[in-house]
């Protein structure tokens, strides 16, 4: 179980590197002002993801309080996207109008 | 805690899941549908989670990757669908989403283009790349910009560029670098080509700019395709005395009448337009002396050409005042924005309903007049011969009548009488004769007038036992006394009838200035509110007996000798009826 776990965290780890790269082009020409926002968030649940996964790699155990801190993590990134999202609604709202 | 907090994540995750829906459900894109997708899976997480630590299902080891690289991999896609949509300048996104500073370089960049496919058959396109290099030379801004195989410029150089400078100050550097350029095509143009042709094409060519974006083109429009046709026909004496007395900093008028602003993207938009208003009321006094009222002619018919999305620019930006006069008010609807139009259009549509209403219910009340009298006089004619007869029976002339007889030619006598009062009463609504009045005009005193009406209807009121009760003082009034008694009989006949048994009548007459005020006062059943304005219109009435032209005919005399009349009320208590009479004397 260790090897393919180890596989499949290393691609989830790699992948968001490919999706910041397009963030970026996009961020080149469209005018999502909340841009940061959406960014801000994806960080915090990728910081979340990693410490979720870290004691099943390397201790293959659960560690509650480093669960703790994963959710927690988890909680601020999904507040801050659903800022960003509303925002980002709101504004588009506005142009279509 | 740990279930707590996966149920909080879940709750939110299915919000951002929401948000996410409903702006897809809006726009209906593809790529919206990807990073739906995305979206859709992360609340599994924080569910998996919440089951995993309540029944103690197996841990998802592989389940919690799985699920982020799928959301991952969705993301990547909706991502590249939107980039190519986006770079592919498709339907609505291009103009939606994109960013101002990018849109203006696109705009620039087809302006150019527009430009230089006319412009290279005439001088080649060597000529132009000289041009361009000496404005990149000016403006390092337009560095990266060349002219493709195809004889078009590229600027995927610039965007590259773009992103190290701030917003606003790379949109006005841009604009100050690329007006520069443009500047230089249209002179370039302008040496093969009339000057109308050029205003022409440029007037095409601003037509096509997203509003979005239309500010940073309204100066160029104002400037070159409004004013500039006009300093080309100048002599050079004339053209010299414009550029020594027009000096406005931003813009300079060259020695081939051809004007350059593009200094003028340095300031702000606000200052800019500041600065044009001077530049044209300068130039305007100059002009005014060489071309005399034929300049105003002038400017108004350029202005006319300039296409609507820098009108409405213009009329957003209040410029709209400053500009000739000879700009119809039409033509400034055109330029108001969609939501002013709709309320002026909807405030007109009112306005020509009422108008319609108003023509309708004149014409209604002038059919009605018309019947009533048309039908009065024909009524009148036979009323007269069976009235005529009916006397003769009564009173024997034609025969011996019997008891019976006798009782029901009565009857028939006293219906004709009723007929005929209610004819002469329709025949009196129209309005009175003015000149007919002054001859039958005189002084009499209310008093008389009010007693005598009492004493005429006091059978009517003793019948419903009401008490009538006189206060008038000795004002004098001039006017037709026989007229002026119908009117006050109407109404104090109107308050007999509509106030209930053993009810009261209180008249009273004092003086109020120059005029006599008559209160007609009952303590009947009153009249609502929304029913005292209809009271006075001919046939409005409330009662099934009644034919509702009491009042109307109370209120044609009243008016009719420069007097007013109106009611008081309030229901269940009763009504006042008041009247003013011009008064004479002292």
């Amino acid at each position: 179980m260790f090897i393919p776990l180890v596989a499949l965290f290393i691609a989830s780890l790699l992948l968001p590197a490919i999706s910041s790269y397009y963030f970026n082009l996009l961020m080149r020409f469209i005018r999502v002002r909340r841009g940061a926002i959406l960014v801000a968030g994806a960080l915090a649940m990728w910081l979340a993801y990693i410490f979720f996964m870290l004691p099943w790699i390397f201790i293959g155990e659960d560690v509650l309080e480093v669960r703790l801190l994963a959710y927690s993590l988890s909680l601020i990134g999904l507040l801050i996207l659903s800022y960003g999202v509303i925002r980002i609604y709101m504004d588009w709202r506005e142009v279509i109008r | 805690m740990i279930v707590l907090l996966s149920f909080l994540n879940f709750i939110i995750s299915m919000l951002i899941l929401a948000v996410v829906f409903k702006i897809y459900d809006t726009y209906r894109r593809d790529y919206l549908l990807w990073f739906l997708v995305g979206m859709f899976l992360i609340p599994f997480i924080f569910l998996y989670s919440i089951i995993e630590y309540s029944i103690r299902i197996p841990r998802g080891e592989l389940f919690y990757p799985i699920t982020v690289i799928a959301i991952e991999i969705m993301m990547i896609i909706g991502e590249k669908k939107l980039l190519s949509s986006i770079k592919a300048e498709e339907g609505e996104e291009y103009k939606i989403l994109l960013r101002e500073d990018m849109m203006l370089l696109k705009t620039f960049e087809r302006i150019s283009n527009y430009l230089i496919a006319r412009i290279s058959p005439l001088i080649g396109l060597k000529n132009i790349e000289e041009s361009m290099e000496e404005c990149i030379e000016k403006y390092p801004i337009l560095a990266g910009m060349y002219i493709t195989a195809d004889e078009r410029i590229s600027t995927y150089g610039i965007e590259k560029n773009m992103e190290r400078i701030g917003e606003e100050e790379r949109i006005k550097e841009l604009s100050e670098a690329f007006s520069f350029f443009i500047e230089r095509l249209i002179d370039m143009y302008a040496a093969f080509v009339p000057y109308e042709k050029i205003a022409e094409d440029l007037r095409k060519i601003f037509s096509r700019v997203d509003p979005k974006i239309t500010r940073w083109f309204t100066p160029f429009a104002i400037l070159k395709i409004v004013i500039e046709p006009i300093l080309r026909k100048c002599k050079p004496d004339e053209l010299t005395e414009i550029r020594i007395s027009v000096v406005i900093e931003g813009i300079k008028i060259t020695k081939n009448a051809s004007i350059e602003l593009h200094e003028l993207y340095q300031y702000d938009m606000q200052e800019i337009m500041d600065k044009i208003i001077k530049f044209v009321e300068r130039l305007h006094y100059i002009l005014l002396r060489i071309f005399r009222e034929e300049i105003d002619r002038e400017l108004t018919k350029n202005f006319r050409l300039l296409p609507n999305n820098i009108k409405e620019d213009l009329y957003k930006m209040g410029l709209i005042k400053y500009l000739p006069s000879g700009i119809l008010e039409e033509e400034k609807l055109t330029l108001m924005s969609r939501e002013k139009l709709i309320e002026e259009l909807a405030e007109r549509k009112r306005k020509l309903e009422e108008a319609y209403k108003r023509l309708a219910e004149a014409k209604l009340d002038r059919m009605k007049a018309n019947f009533i009298n048309i039908i009065a006089h024909e009524l009148r004619t036979p009323l007269t011969v069976i009235k005529t007869y009916t006397d003769l029976l009564l009173h024997e002339k034609m025969g011996k009548l019997n008891k019976m007889q006798k009782e029901k030619i009565m009857s028939i006598a006293k219906n004709v009488k009723k007929l005929e009062e209610l004819i002469n009463d329709m025949l009196h609504i129209p309005s009175i004769d003015q000149q007919e009045l002054e001859l039958r005009k005189e002084n009499f005193y209310i008093k008389d007038v009010i007693r005598n009406i009492v004493d005429e209807l006091k059978e009517m009121a003793k019948e419903k036992k009401q008490r009538i009760s006189i206060n008038v003082d000795d004002s004098m009034v001039n006017g037709d006394i026989n007229l002026i008694e119908r009117a006050l009989k109407n109404v104090v006949s109107n308050s007999i009838k509509y106030t209930q048994e053993k009810g009261k009548i209180e008249i009273e007459a004092t003086k109020e200035g120059r005029n006599v005020h008559i209160k007609i006062k009952d303590n009947g059943r009153g009249i609502k509110k929304e029913e005292l304005e209809k009271i006075f219109e001919p046939f409005y009435t409330s009662s099934e007996g009644g034919v509702g032209l009491g009042l109307a005919i109370a209120k044609s005399i009243i008016e009719g000798h420069g007097g007013e009349i109106w009611a008081e009320s309030e229901l269940g208590k009763g009504t006042t009826f008041h009247i003013l009479l011009r008064r004479v004397g002292k």
